[in-house]
């Protein structure tokens, strides 16, 4: 494309700005042609889905382009279908191990995948995860013992005090103490998905260790259980899958909005749902409604559903934090050299929104993004 | 989304653009004023295939993620799974199977008193102990580190009483249930009965396991069988049975007076 034989330019009423003609307003987002400003048929990181669509890895993992979704997809239900197999050779020691491994070793790969770290992996994948790790062996097996001991001495008033509110509240905030030693002193990484990677991956290795000492009596029982193999695929589910997408979304969502709250600085015009007092009231909220419902409804499979609706709510709060942040970090104007969009393929300016998919471009992977500004 | 000084760039090379500009001062291009007129949308023209990523050229073959994946799950099931199992497998505690009655019996201090009104059996318990449910036919208590339940029932034989307390517990909350041995000299107050230890996992609510032990006390008298559980963390290594509380379990029964 030669300058003048190009897009023409039209005047996105939203933002106000003259951009390229395209569905999308490259700077602001907005869908120029239905003329939604929060376009909330378009997820901004993949505008193929719906904002309010239930999606764990397009949630979970935003800078993957669409066309890779499908692997990772396929790489979790493999990663569960082991956890059956195991599961129905009664192989529940090595089941549990497998189960609590799938997402956080998932997480990894997206990481490696996506090169959010840039030149400093492992300081930075150091300081999330595996401070969520030893945190999480450090706390459960502080808090495990008067548990078990209420446990076992039937003491239910006081284990629901400590089960259903104290070590919910408690172990969130751990989960977020590595990405908040981040924040303070790796300010180079300022964008709100950054935040919500080092959420992820720190609630991710806290859980991955609290599950495995939490499980560690069963691990070193006989290879091969006696138990019912439905109540352990429940039971995996519930800890491989479900607390775990819960802690990431609830650590990621108030990552996000502290990163997000750094980034922007307007004190109006930014959504409530995005604010930091909201993700922590949500967050802390979650954990504090799961652990009393936890504790109050023994019946597993009861649990799992109730816990499976909690996760499905998060991750689609999670997405609209999501959203909303990327929407407010195409505020600023950059206009670059035409490149293929990463999510779409089209050889279009290089904005803060592609024009004619509406991908934003802080949800590229920096692999993309580095051949966006190379262009090509 | 709102801006408050909506600045008007040009979108081919950024450069501010006047409030009534029809084209860009700088590179010449035509600048429209509202983008819902402009009909039809821009058909931007589709990347080559050499110019972005197609499967071969991501970091990633698809098929390495699953793969990858599945493969470091197995190894991280048999390394961690395997040195778990290790740990029960070579593990040096001894568990006491002959001769586990306590040497000392330490008289209780202050004891309180729970009578069935069914069957008119009495317990004798610590004070301190507290009372998690009672009803006519049996009590549970909260001992110190642990728990005793003491139930009255009509007719049935011991064996099979012992048989159905052990086999009633729920799969969901009790994994690895194994009989440790047998319990020498079980007796529920004068009368001589059956008695079994067992080592289990417990799962809790919130899904925390915990190794622990329970015996399994059952003797008749005049038509009454009464069945003691105890369980306690089990410790194999420092106490009798692996159950700390198993002197008070055993006064607990020594103490207690048929109807």
């Amino acid at each position: 494309m030669s300058q003048l034989d190009g897009p023409p330019l039209v005047t996105c009423p939203h933002c106000g700005s003259a951009v390229p003609s395209g569905d999308f307003c490259g700077h602001c987002g907005a869908h120029l042609t239905a003329n939604s400003p929060r376009r909330g048929h378009a997820f901004a990181a993949v505008p193929a889905e719906g904002v309010l669509q239930l999606a764990i890895i397009s949630t979970l993992l935003p800078h993957l382009p669409h066309r890779r979704g499908a692997s990772f997809r396929l790489a979790l239900v493999a990663g569960g279908a082991l956890v059956a197999v195991l599961a129905a050779l009664h192989l529940f020691a090595l089941a549990t191990v497998a189960a609590v491994f799938v997402v956080p070793v998932l997480y990894l790969i997206y990481l490696y995948e996506v090169e959010v770290y840039e030149s400093e992996p492992w300081l930075v994948i150091g300081a999330t995860m595996v401070v969520g790790v030893l945190l999480g062996i450090a706390f459960t097996n502080l808090s495990g013992a008067p548990l078990s001991q209420l446990q076992i001495t039937g003491d239910r008033d006081t284990a629901f005090l400590l089960a259903g509110i104290a070590i919910p509240v408690v172990a969130q905030a751990l989960m977020l103490l590595g990405p908040l030693f981040l924040y303070l002193f790796r300010e180079r990484f300022r964008e709100p998905l950054d935040g919500l990677s080092f959420g992820a991956a720190s609630a991710l290795g806290f859980t991955l260790a609290s599950a495995l000492t939490q499980f560690w009596p069963l691990l070193t029982g006989p290879l091969v259980g006696t138990g019912s193999a439905l109540d352990w695929a429940v039971r995996l589910t519930r800890a491989g899958l479900l607390v775990m997408l819960v802690n990431a979304c609830t650590t990621g969502m108030v990552t996000a909005a502290i990163w997000l709250r750094r980034y922007d600085r307007r004190r109006t015009g930014r959504p409530w749902r995005s604010s930091v007092l909201a993700a922590l009231i949500v967050a802390f909220g979650v954990q504090i409604a799961l652990g009393m419902v936890t504790f109050a409804v023994p019946d597993l499979i009861l649990n799992v559903v109730v816990l499976a609706a909690v996760t499905a709510l998060v991750l689609v709060f999670l997405r609209v934090v999501i959203h909303d942040a990327l929407l407010v970090e195409g505020a600023e104007h950059e206009i670059g050299p035409d490149a293929p969009c990463p999510e779409c393929h089209r050889i279009v300016p290089t904005m803060a929104f592609c024009p004619s998919c509406g991908a934003a471009r802080a949800a590229a992977s920096k692999q993309g993004r580095a051949r966006l500004v190379r262009g090509a | 989304m709102a801006y408050q000084a909506p600045v008007r760039y040009c979108g081919r090379c950024g450069a501010p653009l006047p409030p009534q500009a029809t084209f860009c001062g700088r590179c010449g291009t035509p600048v429209m004023r509202q983008a819902v007129a402009a009909r039809p949308v821009y058909g931007y023209p589709q990347a080559p295939r050499a110019a972005y990523p197609v499967a071969g050229q991501y970091k990633l073959a698809p098929a390495l993620i699953a793969g990858g994946l599945v493969l470091i799950l197995i190894v991280a099931a048999v390394v961690v799974g395997g040195f778990a199992v290790s740990q029960f497998v070579g593990g040096n505690h001894s568990t006491c199977t002959v001769n586990c009655s306590p040497k000392l019996v330490t008289p209780l201090a202050e004891q309180a008193t729970y009578v069935s009104s069914a069957f008119k059996f009495q317990v004798n318990y610590f004070s301190a102990w507290t009372v998690r449910s009672q009803d006519a036919s049996g009590i549970t208590l909260g001992t110190k580190l642990g728990q005793i339940q003491v139930t009255g029932s009509s007719g049935g034989n011991p064996d099979q009483v012992l048989r159905s307390t052990v086999s009633s517990l729920p799969t969901a909350q009790w994994q690895d249930v194994t009989l440790v041995g047998t319990l020498k000299g079980a007796h529920v107050g004068n009368q001589d009965g059956v008695g079994e230890v067992y080592s289990a996992n417990l799962l809790g609510a919130s899904q925390t396991a915990t190794k622990v032990r329970f015996a399994v006390i059952v003797a008749s008298q005049r038509g009454v069988t009464v069945a003691i559980f105890a369980l306690g963390p089990a410790d194999p290594k420092n106490f009798p049975n692996g159950m700390p509380e198993g002197q008070a379990f055993d006064y607990l029964c020594t103490e207690f007076a048929w109807g």
